[in-house]
């Protein structure tokens, strides 16, 4: 899964720490989703979405291959 | 080879190689109190260094206010439970096939007894969650 967290982050000045407390996740979780080596609850997805009040396509999606 | 299957792979031939040390470890001391108490002293110190460490480990996060544990975390728990799970059966699955062929151990029945409980219990496990919401 890929994401545009880091992007939305930069974007709302937010660091991963920050991001992290909002959402209530460790740091590493966050560092995890925007390297995409962890695919997200969609609970967490919908938060994530909320902080940056966007909708969840807009911060993750799939390459076509990785839905094959 | 995918990562995961050399953590697999990994884990298991060095549980095995710790267990075949561990083995000739304990078959060359000459068993006294003093060993006894020595090995007791270190196993002790050993565990609370952990805890210790643990303990740290687990203020730091709180005082920086995040979760103890969240999904990923709790994820990464149920992964390692189940792979040391199956690890473990496998384990004991050659150790009972090499008792087995020896003639010299004798098969230890309650061992024998507590691997068909363990994956009894495994699979009554997997139809309860299996039916439950997760």
């Amino acid at each position: 899964m890929r994401t545009k967290l880091k992007e939305y982050r930069a974007k709302f000045n937010l660091r991963q720490e920050d991001l992290a407390r909002k959402v209530g996740v460790r740091r590493e979780t966050i560092s995890h989703l925007e390297k995409g080596k962890y695919n997200s609850s969609l609970k967490l997805a919908f938060k994530i979405a909320k902080v940056f009040k966007v909708s969840i396509e807009e911060l993750f999606f799939f390459d076509e291959d990785e839905l094959q | 080879m995918g990562q995961k299957n050399i953590l697999y792979i990994g884990s298991f031939l060095a549980t095995i190689i710790f267990m075949i040390v561990l083995y000739a470890i304990v078959v060359s001391i000459q068993w006294n109190q003093f060993s006894i108490l020595i090995i007791s002293i270190g196993l002790i110190s050993i565990v609370i260094t952990i805890f210790v460490v643990f303990s740290f480990k687990i203020k730091g996060i709180r005082d920086q206010g995040f979760p103890l544990e969240d999904e990923r975390s709790i994820q990464i728990k149920y992964k390692a439970g189940y792979n040391a799970f199956i690890l473990s059966w496998l384990l004991w699955l050659i150790i009972m096939i090499f008792t087995g062929f020896s003639g010299e151990i004798k098969p230890n029945w309650e061992v024998y007894t507590g691997l068909m409980g363990m994956s009894a219990i495994y699979v009554i496990n997997y139809f309860i969650l299996n039916r439950s919401e997760n």
